[in-house]
Parts: structure tokens; sequence; C-alpha cells
């Protein structure tokens, strides 16, 4: 007499496959994201540069345009240090270290902002 | 019994292959661009999310062209250079806007007011060196504005006794709730969709409530803390958006359509929470410069809008509606329960 629950070859297979996409979802889905944080600066759409963010990041970038903006990256935050543009806004803004915040220059159309797929503590700010 | 249990193992292994397709389907994408006098921001989630970008993109740029009034050949500009323009010279984005922004002008009694054309273009925030106005070109400019003298008749649309138009205080409202409805249209399942401080969005993020943060007026990269929400709008107005300074004195361009000049008050930002995100961003311009004290009336006519007010003291007033949906972080900031 055949024992009711024994399993055959092909159940084997089927079981391993199973297990293999379950073990994929998981980690695409489930497991804690990447607390990896990226700097985006772009000016009218186009990417100038991206860069980890990490403590160890230092970096100068100049951006030209009609105006000049000089972004400054050192210890895990962003400022735009220096611009020449009217009104300023962007480098009164200060220092952004955390994803979801953003430096913008409009006279000179240009956006930095930081990025991670990590949850933030916003997904954007309403300002 | 061992037939079943690999059917069964099959229907599971048939199952999960159609959800890898069903995710694999759904694709991300993402753009930053500037127009409209400020940056835009969207991300969408969604089947074919970049075409849907594509598209909505050339109806911001389209909206732009229609509603700015720097833009010579746009329906505000024309209507403001010639007086009086057929119903049929006009987009049906522009006659639904003026009949949006007409209503919520009169439900405001003037708080917020479209017809400030030559009021916002002799403050000019927008110019290199913007200085203050006279007093007699300031009396002079109000003497021309009151949404009254908007006249639209179904037949055609007039700009009566020398009012300009100007709807810096919708238009981007109007824009993101269009680009949302297009978004809704193609099938998005999930969005974020910012416009400056307007910001929209669609369903949730990956199940969970979007965090939206609320600027801190006195350092706006910052937050005072975040409201989560699903397929709603935002929109804040705020003295700290746009000023310059004369003489140690601040003038922001949120302007009191009874004085002609910047409101003066005791607030420093309005937020207001709606699905409609046209109508947020007028209840916002006009909760600034209503006050928290005289915004009873205009507050009963939009029962389910949330508002969310922060002073000069530090302190924020939520209506009931935002104050279930907002969580305060910042410890420089105080909550205050707020009775209407």
């Amino acid at each position: 007499m055949k024992h009711p629950f024994r399993l055959r070859i092909g159940d084997l297979f089927v079981l391993a496959g199973i297990l293999l996409l379950a073990g994929g979802i998981f980690l695409c889905y489930l497991l804690p994201s990447s607390a990896k944080k990226n700097c985006i600066i772009m000016q009218d759409n186009v990417i100038i540069k991206e860069l980890e963010l990490t403590s160890h990041t230092e970096e100068i970038v100049t951006v030209a345009g009609t105006y000049e903006n000089i972004i400054e990256i050192q210890d895990g935050k962003v400022r735009i240090s220096q611009a020449n543009c009217p009104d300023q806004t962007c480098v009164s803004s200060g220092w952004i270290s955390k994803p979801g915040q953003a430096l913008i220059c409009l006279p000179n159309k240009l956006l930095v902002k930081i990025v991670s797929q990590a949850e933030g503590e916003v997904d954007v700010i309403v300002s | 019994m061992h037939r079943s249990l690999t059917r069964f193992l099959c229907m599971l292994l048939v199952s999960l292959l159609l959800l890898g397709g069903f995710t694999a389907c759904t694709s991300e994408a993402e753009s930053s661009f500037f127009a409209m006098d400020t940056m835009i921001s969207i991300k969408v989630t969604g089947k074919d999310a970049s075409k849907a970008l594509k598209k909505v993109q050339k109806q911001i740029l389209l909206l732009e062209n229609t509603l700015s009034k720097t833009i010579d050949e746009s329906d505000v500009s024309r209507l403001n250079q010639q007086g009086t323009l057929s119903e049929q010279a006009l987009s049906e984005d522009t006659k639904q806007i003026l009949a949006l922004a007409e209503k919520i002008s009169v439900q405001s009694d003037g708080a917020f007011d479209p017809t400030l054309g030559r009021l916002t273009a002799l403050w000019d925030f927008h110019a290199e060196n913007p200085k203050i106005p006279k007093e007699e070109e300031i009396a002079k400019a109000l003497s021309a504005s009151g949404i009254s003298h908007l006249q639209m008749t179904g037949d055609a649309v007039s700009l009566l006794h020398n009012i300009q138009l100007d709807l810096g205080g919708i238009a981007k409202g109007y824009a993101a709730q269009k680009v949302t409805d297009t978004l809704k249209e193609e099938g998005i399942s999930s969005a974020l969709l910012s416009l400056g401080g307007n910001v929209c969005v669609i369903g949730t993020n990956q199940g969970k409530l979007w965090k939206v943060g609320i600027a801190d007026p006195e350092d706006p990269v910052n937050t005072i803390g975040y409201v989560s929400v699903q397929d709603t709008s935002l929109v804040t107005s705020g003295s700290y958006q746009r000023y310059f300074e004369k003489d140690g004195k601040l003038y922001h361009h949120l302007l009191d359509p009874k004085t002609g000049y910047p409101v003066e008050n005791d607030l420093k930002s309005v937020t207001v929470i709606y699905p409609d995100s046209a109508v947020a961003d007028a209840l916002s311009t006009a909760f600034f410069v209503l006050g928290r004290e005289n915004c009873q009336k205009l507050s009963a006519d939009y029962p389910d809008a949330g508002v969310l007010f922060i002073t000069k003291e530090n302190e924020i007033f939520c209506n009931q509606k935002a104050g279930e949906l907002f969580t305060l972080t910042s410890s420089a900031y105080q909550l205050i329960p707020w009775e209407e």
C-alpha cells in the first residue's frame, strides 16, 4: 500500500521553485531598504551629477548657467555656499542632509535633492 | 493524495508567477523641471508610467501658456490686453479656472482676489530690485480691482473698470489638479506631485500613507511636522515664500486686497489640505489674508478642508480635520487646540 503523503521527484521540483520565488520576493520587497543616501544635482531637468552622500564625501561643484551656484558637499550634508543669483534664496536655505529635502535656485533652474530607498522622515515637503 | 498536493503546488506556483508578472508590468518614472515659475517634481508608479509622465509634462506647459500673465499669447494676457474676449476665443481651462476663482473670491469676501493684476504688477516681487510702490500708485491700482468687475455672460468674458487678471493664487493648484486627474485617467495608481507650495498625492506610497512635511517658515528646507495622507492635495501660503527687505522691514508677496500692502497679521504660514488642489490653493491665500479670527464663514463653506496655521509666536493651530492628520516633530513649535 502506498503512503498517502509520499512526495515524488516532481513535487520536490515544484516546491524548490516556490521557495526560490518566495525568497526572491522577500529579498526584493520585505527586507529593509538600503539606508544609502544620494545627492542629485540637476539643472533644467538634466542630471549634472549624482553622488553618494556619506560622512566622507567632500566635494565642491560649480554649476554655470544664467547665474552661477557653488555647491558644497561635506560630512553627509549639502549646501549652496555661494551664488550670484539676485534673490540668494538658495544660499540662505543653508544645509540639507535628509531624504526629501531639496535646495532650489529658481533663477538658475537648479535643483539639489537628497534621495534614498530607505523610508525617510517625510516623502516631500510642502513649502 | 499526492496528486492533490501536486495540483495545489502547481496552482501556487502559477499564482506567484502571475504576481511576479504583474509586478514587472508596474513601472516607476520621475521627472523634475521648471515651469509656471516654480520647480515641478513628479513621481509616478503604475502601468506605462513614463508615457503618463510625458503626457502631463506637456499638459503643464500647455496650461502655463494658457494661464500665465507674462506670456503674451496666453488667454490671461489677451484678456488683460483686450478687455473682452468671446467664450470661443478662450480655452475650457480658462473658463473653468475663472469660474472657480470668482466663486472663491465671493465666498471669501474678496480675501482671495484674482483681479489684483495691477497691484501685483506694481509690487513686482519677481523683479531683481523690487521697490515699495507709492501710496497713490497703490490706491490707483486698488481702484481697478474687484471680482464684481469680472463679467462672464456665457458669450464673453469681460474685464470691466480697467481690472487686470493675475491667477498666481490659483493657477498652480489648478494645474496640479488637472495633472492629477490625467494621471488617474492614465491608470496611475500611485503618484507624488510637487509644484512649489502645492503637493498632490495619488493612492499610497507602497501601501503606506504619504508623509508630507510642513515647512518650517523660519527654515523652509526643514519641517515642523508632517501630515499622513492619501489621495489629496496640500497647499501652503507663507510670508517666507517671496519677499524683499527695505529699511529693516520685510515686504512679502501675500497682498491684502483691502489695503494694497502685504498682509499684516500674526501668521507666518497657512496650509490647506483638500482633495481639489485648485480650491486648496485659493483657500490657502484667502485664509492667510483673513487670519484665524475671520475665517469661520469660509471654513463653514469647506467643512472637509484641513487648515493648519503657523503663527509668528511659533504656535500651530489645526482645525479638527488637519489635527487628525498632523504629527508635530519640532520642539520649537507648540500645537494648540483650535476651536473654530
